[in-house]
């Protein structure tokens, strides 16, 4: 949902150059005067957006209004405190705020242990071996940002896939007629989905590399930037695809694949000419369905699952995350499989929760049911292992693929 | 969001046949009085339909006794013509109108010997008067009768036309300029567990009506058809209501209100402002809420903005769920204040089963937090009971309050009338 926004500032090297001048107007009289250093470019990616890091400011408002204090807000999203006789009692209740709005950060649940995931550090200007680290870092920070200003990068914190102007209506006329000269056929690439218990093809997952997509049809235009007319959009984007995949079935098919659908996609006359040609393979197609999608229309997503099922179909819902999971029951949905995607961002937060819970819900809806995608290191299929999920796909599940074909034990 | 349904009204003729009534009492104009009740001034909200009915049915003793007769004009008000016999029966008739609209400014404060709110007529002494207002009113009528034609037959030439990217990108920039404070309706949720004390409202909905919008922007195209796109068209109404809220005073709303929003709207610049503006007190009166789909298709969003509306002091309601989609929200976990559940006449039909689960989930997301809308008769509300709810929403809870109005006004009058 991330709205692009202008930097905060038209010189992003200004907030960093005044911090440096302020910290070293302390120089005579020190005491009293104390910093503090918020680290929130340690944030996940998802926690560090400016529209985040801009309300997270917010909660400095009253006690810089009621203390000699000013924040700075730097172009790598860290926040730094500075003033005089600003009592420690009164910026307590600002970090607990701080950290409740980012409780969902691995960097706010750390015990302290790691010294790389420190939310905050305190300087006391009073202490001259303080002092000095504090300009130090200040006149470091300067001195980046001027540099990354230099270079021209918008931010070093941005994907690429988020740059460019956020999506909006009048971007889609242009972009869907464009879509429809693309031969969508040569963006469509494969994922195994793999069971490791029985050593076997789940199925070989077809989807459009987005990313290239995005080059040929909206280069500067953020396809992310609204979930909403992003889902509008795959609806095109699914027409295509539906019909490249038609041609599939002509000589029949031998393991099973699967294909990314909107719900509303299954009722047009692309999803009609599709399935007169998968014809009697039908068990062999697996309709893969966003969970936004499913949450938009509850009813109409019964509705085609019920007629997918019914035409033999298997049906399958993605887009889940190991957080989603701990506030739905997707055995409810009754899915033929339900895609739990693993994420980086939400690696502490599984290892701080119970995992008995995850265990339980695997358990409920039956691990035959459950893959889990996005694997691309090791450590995410161990996790999967232990709550009791022996289905996968990712990068680390393909190599692992490959390397079991090489030495023939598939 | 509420349901919304059309409210204009269709007596079109009803100018024509006071024209005509007002001329055949030409030789039998002694004793005849006229009252005109200009309801068309209330505010938007206040002039619904079952409103503007209930008022003309504060008349119908007089009428069925045949001592007074009633004209509802296309435009909303009601003019009466009646024997003076009965003169205090209309008076108390108007008085109870007065008191159904106690909060509208047209009526606060209002005096009546120089009311806003009737014009008085003895048609025997002012008979030229009340026939040329008749005539004009006929005039007026046939306007926008005409307007409602040219309406009608545009809409039918291009009904149904799905919301496409470029009209949306059109609606949108249409609403940065327009005044919505019209379309502004107002719905009341209201804690009906005891018959005797009758509805107590708990808050009130404030909603842009969307087919008010579509009516005014765009004619003949269905808003919904596209659920994404619509979807993106309700982040820039967000914007629009968070200006109308912020001068309170012109939508004349008191009391706890709650009303539609996007997560990415609360983590706006626009949103930060609004907050700004509010003075602290307000902000606790305050719910918001937001569409399962919205909380789902980016939790981390979700909680983020929840830690910082919460901290300010807004309440979370999460709207639109079914008895489908109820078993798939934990609501504690969540961390959302209150749930609307959506009523479907599908709940009573699943019979014992469906009774004892739905009954399972309201006592799971707590009952004093699941408010029950879209009650459009009273076996909702007979239901919802059942099942532990008290606080409900929807036309019917409307008409409850209407008739708990009149009821009471009845009352105070009995009592005076006993006084006196």
């Amino acid at each position: 949902m991330a709205e692009a926004m202008a930097p905060a500032l038209a010189d992003p090297t200004a907030e960093e150059a005044m911090l440096y001048e302020h910290a070293r107007g302390f120089e005579r009289a020190r005491s009293g005067a104390i910093a503090v250093h918020f680290h929130l470019s340690k944030l996940k990616e998802h926690n560090r957006q400016p529209h985040f890091v801009r309300i997270a400011a917010r909660a400095f408002d009253t006690l810089i209004t009621e203390h000699d204090a000013a924040l700075y807000v730097l172009a790598n999203c860290d926040l730094v405190l500075i003033g005089r006789d600003v009592r420690v009692g009164a910026v307590d209740p600002v970090v607990i705020k701080l950290r409740a709005l980012f409780s969902n950060d691995p960097l706010t649940s750390g015990d302290g242990d790691d010294p790389s995931a420190v939310f905050a550090t305190w300087y006391d200007f009073a202490d001259l071996n303080d002092y000095t680290r504090f300009i130090g870092l200040t006149r470091k920070l300067a001195a980046k940002a001027e540099e990354l200003q230099r270079a021209g990068s918008v931010s070093p914190l941005r994907p690429e896939a988020t740059r460019g102007a956020a999506l909006t209506p009048a971007h889609l006329p242009g972009i869907t007629e464009r879509l429809q000269m693309v031969a969508v056929g040569e963006l469509i690439r494969q994922q195994t989905a793999f069971d490791v218990a029985g050593s076997k093809i789940l199925f070989r997952e077809h989807f459009v590399a987005m990313s290239e997509l995005r080059k040929r049809i909206a280069k500067d235009v953020n396809l992310f930037a609204s979930p909403w007319l992003f889902q509008y959009l795959t609806g095109f984007v699914d027409k295509r695809v539906l019909i490249a995949m038609a041609g599939t079935f002509m000589s029949g098919i031998k393991e099973p694949i699967s294909i990314n659908l909107n719900m509303s996609s299954v009722a047009s006359r692309e999803f009609r000419r599709f399935h007169d040609c998968v014809g009697p393979f039908a068990r062999k197609v697996v309709i893969e369905m966003q969970m936004i999608d499913v949450f938009s229309d509850m009813n109409g997503f019964f509705r085609a699952r019920d007629w997918l099922q019914q035409e033999g179909y298997r049906v399958l819902i993605d887009g889940l995350s190991p957080l989603s999971l701990q506030f739905f029951d997707p055995s409810l949905l009754a899915a033929d499989f339900v895609k739990i995607n693993w994420s980086a961002d939400l690696e502490a937060e599984v290892g701080s929760q119970n995992p008995a819970h995850m265990r339980e819900t695997i358990a409920r809806t039956g691990p035959d049911k459950i893959i889990l995608g996005r694997v691309e290191l090791e450590k995410s299929l161990k996790w999967g292992l232990t709550v009791g999920i022996h289905q996968f796909q990712g990068y680390f599940v393909d190599r692992l693929f490959r390397a079991m074909a090489e030495k023939q034990i598939l | 969001m509420p349901g919304t349904s059309s409210m204009r009204p269709q007596q079109r003729s009803q100018e024509e046949l006071l024209l005509e009534y007002v001329r055949r009492l030409e030789n039998i104009r002694r004793d005849r009085r006229a009252v005109l009740l200009h309801l068309s001034g209330l505010l938007p909200f206040n002039r619904r339909e079952h409103h503007l009915r209930t008022a003309a049915n504060s008349f119908e003793a007089m009428i069925k006794r045949l001592m007074a007769q009633l004209f509802s004009l296309g435009s909303g008000d009601v003019f009466v013509v009646y024997k003076k016999e009965v003169q205090g029966e209309v008076e108390t008739a108007v008085q109870k109108v007065r008191f159904l609209f106690g909060d509208d400014p047209l009526v606060t404060g209002d005096d009546p010997r120089t009311s806003r709110l009737c014009t008085w007529y003895n048609v025997d002494a002012q008979y030229q008067e009340v026939v040329d207002l008749a005539r004009d009113l006929v005039a007026a009528g046939r306007r926008e009768d005409e307007r409602q034609g040219e309406r009608l037959a545009r809409e039918q030439v291009i009904a149904g036309e799905p919301l496409t990217p470029e009209v949306l990108a059109r609606v949108e920039q249409g609403l940065a300029r327009a005044d919505l404070s019209n379309h502004v309706r107002r719905q009341y949720a209201c804690d009906l567990a005891s018959e005797e004390a009758g509805p107590r409202p708990v808050f009130s909905e404030l909603f842009i009506s969307i087919q008010d919008l579509r009516e005014t922007l765009l004619p003949g195209v269905s808003l919904l058809s596209d659920r994404w796109l619509f979807q993106h068209l309700t982040e820039t109404l967000d914007r629009r209501m968070l200006s109308l809220l912020a001068n309170a005073e012109t939508l004349h709303v008191s009391g706890d209100v709650s009303f539609n929003v996007n997560i990415a709207t609360l983590l706006t610049p626009e949103f930060t402002a609004f907050d700004d503006g509010l003075p602290a007190k307000r902000r606790g009166s305050m719910i918001l809420e937001l569409q399962k789909v919205d909380v789902f298709a980016d939790l981390g969003a979700y909680f983020f903005a929840r830690e910082f509306v919460r901290e300010r002091g807004y309440r979370l309601c999460i709207d639109g769920l079914t008895h489908h989609t109820m078993p798939l929200i934990d609501r504690e976990r969540l961390g959302a204040d209150l749930v609307k559940l959506v009523w479907h006449p599908d709940m009573v039909d699943g019979g014992a089963g469906a009774y004892a689960r739905i009954k399972g989930l309201v006592e799971r997301a707590g009952p004093s937090r699941v408010i029950m809308c879209r009650c459009d008769g009273r076996e909702a509300v007979d239901f919802g009971r059942s099942v532990g709810i008290s606080v409900f929403q929807g036309r019917h809870v409307e008409s409850l309050i209407v008739e708990d109005s009149r009821k009471r006004e009845l009352m105070r009058l009995k009592r005076r009338g006993r006084r006196t």
